[in-house]
């Protein structure tokens, strides 16, 4: 009797699991089919952004102007762009181009977009002067960083390139320079020539990132980071070369006389600051800003930097700030809704 | 009469069940388990493969503070290992602190909808690293105590090849979320938090907290042995586990993290990096496939041989991976070496060892091991980092190929000299 009683106690208890199970089942389950399902429709419905090759709304690019990535959540949320430098806030003139960072000059730019559906994939799109697209070409990882030479000769992007899990992580990240005229790749800058005190330096573990070009020429600063250490780095284009200087410098960007660099300095693991650096005598100022500052710097002039920061506490719509050069003033609003500017004159 | 055996190795229990025609599939227990770690791979893998660019695009972080994160992701998990393999021990309820560990990992899922920092997120991953470092030993002990001695490798087999499928599924269906629905990331942590959780029911609901065959076996009021400290010494000095650790500790010393070799690879040829994501893949289908091939022939064979000769696959992978073939013959070889070399070590030493433990200290064995085991690794990648930037890549492959060839030849000292049997 005792056997049978346990016996049909324990039957009900497995039964009762059971149910349970394919009651979580089919919740769980249910649940995440009718979620993709809603958002699917709600996708089609609203007609999704496409992220056009070409801008049908025709931005101003008239005069001296400020490009941008839009972030108003809006419609245009990640299209460029444009206000005159001379009335940065105006209401910007739209277009439909979307990038996750543009950069442009008088004679061209580069727009560097994600292709969302793919994960691993870039498109580096090189501009003509209107923010037409004249070359497009495909590099892997996520957009990072974009630039363009001052003379519109030369571009570059950074993209991390991502491992999976089964390699435990790693991340690398792929830097190349584009020739804005053949609309060719010259390849990941990582295979350029290494020197350090004038000896050639060979790591397995070396990154590149944020390049800044000097106004005319051939020659670019970016960081190299090796084991934990990052170093400024000055590099020539034509001679595939990338000397190590030992300055903690980290995002580089040369202003328009390209006598002071503005660069990004680790104040902790995860916060920067921003300071400039004279070249000729290597002084460095600490550039004001409210909060830690994780963006490739553009001159507003050559008194000015401007930076992207996102709201406190985080999120998609950040804003562009400037700032005085010398640290002599605070850090104030320049374009609400904005990332990635781009100074034209 | 349980107490009686309670501290003799699993591998001279094999009078608990012997019939042959029951072994044939793995128990129940295994399955359900390899079920469990499946559907969290699942879940956990299509997070992997999103999360680096929801943390660079939509939260904005840099190389370093990647780096940072990547790196959060990776120690947190060895640290919660020890403790929880102890106290799975201690508790005698190896189920219940796999089940916590299960847990933490699947309420963090929803959570990431909400995340809007990236410290937010990063604090996140931690939880979920804490959650996988919790479950793993204790769970890898009920696959030993659900297992005839005969057929721990057979069964680690199944249920890392089921583990691995889920690794191979997370990904894909990633991807086509977002294929369906470009940029929508909370679409992807939607489906991962109902895979977690599904996960999560499989082992609470449908796995008993004990095996059947010893319930039987024991009288039901019997209370299941604690673990004391005086079981912990008795671990340590176990000779056949001690030496199977060391062993396994000497090997990993000199084996090169995939990560690196998969730097070498793109390193080769930068197109690679577009299809980065698929290498991945292949690896996994590599390894599913060997899984259970691999854990028959551990039993019949010696287990620790097996594992030995897992580390020749992997000195085979150096040579691919410094030698002179083409880009595709490389991967591809590269791939199914590192894939059998994988099937013959993972699940293998987990059997490996746990043959030589006594159940009462047998996660808390288990945990010591893969400690012992991400330690070497550690110290490897470092010495790996060191040597490559010193001398270059190749140098530094052979070197490390040096070392393991030579500790190669120790072990097989070792375990020639002391496996009279096939059992352990």
């Amino acid at each position: 009797m005792a056997h049978l009683d346990l016996g049909g106690r324990l039957m009900t208890a497995t039964r009762v699991r059971l149910v349970t199970f394919v009651v979580v089942a089919v919740l769980t389950m249910g649940g995440a089919l009718g979620y993709l399902l809603l958002a699917a429709r709600g996708a089609s419905t609203v007609k999704a952004p496409t992220s056009a090759t070409s801008p049908s709304a025709a931005p101003d690019t008239r005069g001296d102007y400020i490009a941008f990535r839009r972030t108003v959540a809006d419609q245009g949320y990640g299209t460029v762009g444009t206000v005159p430098l001379a009335d940065p806030g105006a209401t910007p003139s739209r277009s439909d181009l979307q990038c996750e960072r543009v950069h442009m000059s008088r004679r061209g730019g580069i727009c560097l977009q994600v292709d969302r559906s793919a994960v691993t994939t870039a498109r580096v799109l090189l501009l003509g002067p209107d923010l037409s697209v004249r070359y497009s070409l495909a590099t892997p990882g996520i957009p990072n960083r974009a630039r363009v030479s001052p003379d519109g000769r030369w571009a570059a992007t950074t993209t991390f390139v991502v491992g999976h899990s089964y390699s435990q992580g790693g991340f690398s990240t792929q830097t190349e320079i584009y020739d804005m005229e053949s609309g060719t790749s010259l390849g990941n800058v990582e295979k350029f020539s290494f020197t350090r005190h004038a000896r050639p330096f060979h790591a397995k573990d070396i990154n590149v990132w944020g390049v800044t070009f000097a106004p005319g020429g051939t020659s670019f600063y970016a960081t190299v980071m090796t084991g934990s250490t990052r170093h400024l780095a000055k590099g020539d284009i034509r001679d595939r070369t990338l000397a190590l200087l030992d300055v903690a410098a980290e995002c580089p960007s040369l202003s328009p006389s390209g006598k002071l660099l503005a660069y990004k300095s680790a104040t902790g693991p995860t916060t920067w600051e921003v300071k400039v650096r004279t070249l000729a005598d290597g002084r460095e100022r600490v550039v004001q800003s409210p909060r830690s500052v994780d963006d490739q710097i553009e001159w507003l002039d050559e008194g000015h930097v401007m930076f992207g920061l996102a709201p406190v506490g985080g999120g998609a719509t950040s804003d562009v700030w400037v700032s005085p050069s010398d640290g002599s003033g605070p850090a104030e609003v320049l374009i609400p809704g904005a990332w990635s500017p781009a100074v034209v004159r | 009469m349980y107490v009686s055996i309670r501290n003799l190795p699993l591998g001279r229990r094999s009078s608990v069940r012997t019939d042959p025609r029951a072994r044939r599939a793995a128990p129940r227990v295994v399955v359900l388990l390899g079920l469990t770690s499946l559907l969290t791979d699942v879940s956990s893998e299509m997070l992997t493969a999103v999360l680096p660019v929801f943390l660079v695009l939509q939260l904005g972080l840099s190389p370093a503070q990647f780096g940072l994160v990547d790196g959060l992701y990776r120690g947190v998990s060895v640290v919660s290992r020890l403790g929880a393999g102890v106290v799975s021990d201690r508790l005698g309820r190896p189920k219940l602190v796999a089940s916590a560990g299960y847990a933490l990992s699947a309420v963090t899922r929803p959570l990431l909808l909400v995340a809007s920092t990236a410290v937010g997120v990063a604090g996140l991953i931690s939880v979920d690293r804490v959650g996988k470092g919790i479950r793993t030993s204790p769970r890898d002990a009920m696959i030993a105590a659900a297992s005839h001695p005969e057929d721990l490798g057979w069964n680690f087999g199944v249920h890392r090849a089921l583990d691995t499928i889920g690794a191979m599924i997370g990904p894909l269906m990633a991807f086509g979320i977002l294929l369906l629905l470009p940029g929508d990331y909370d679409a992807v942590f939607v489906v991962s938090t109902a895979f977690a959780f599904l996960g999560l029911a499989v082992l609470v609901l449908l796995v008993p907290a004990r095996n059947p065959v010893e319930s039987a076996a024991v009288p039901l009021v019997a209370a299941p042995p604690r673990l004391t400290g005086a079981d912990l010494r008795a671990l340590l000095q176990l000779r056949p586990f001690v030496r199977r650790v060391g062993l396994a500790g000497l090997l990993t010393v000199f084996t090169v993290s995939d990560a690196f070799v998969f730097l070498a690879l793109l390193d080769r040829d930068e197109d690679l990096a577009r299809v980065f994501p698929l290498l991945a893949v292949g690896l996994a289908l590599a390894y599913t496939v060997f899984a259970l091939p691999v854990g028959r022939l551990a039993d019949r064979w010696g287990r620790m041989r097996v594992y030995l000769a897992g580390h020749v696959a992997l000195l085979a992978v150096y040579a691919v991976v410094v030698g002179p073939l083409g880009t595709v013959s490389t991967v591809v070889l590269a791939l199914l070496l590192l894939g059998l070399y994988y099937a013959a070590t993972d699940g293998v030493l987990a059997a490996a060892v746990s043959s030589t433990l006594p159940e009462v200290s047998r996660a808390s064995g288990l945990s010591l091991a893969a400690t012992v085991v991400a330690f070497a690794g550690f110290v490897s990648s470092l010495g790996f980092g060191i040597l490559s930037g010193r001398l270059g890549a190749n140098p530094a492959y052979l070197l490390m190929g040096g070392g393991l060839a030579l500790a190669l030849g120790v072990a097989a000292r070792a375990v020639w000299r002391t496996s009279t049997s096939v059992a352990g």
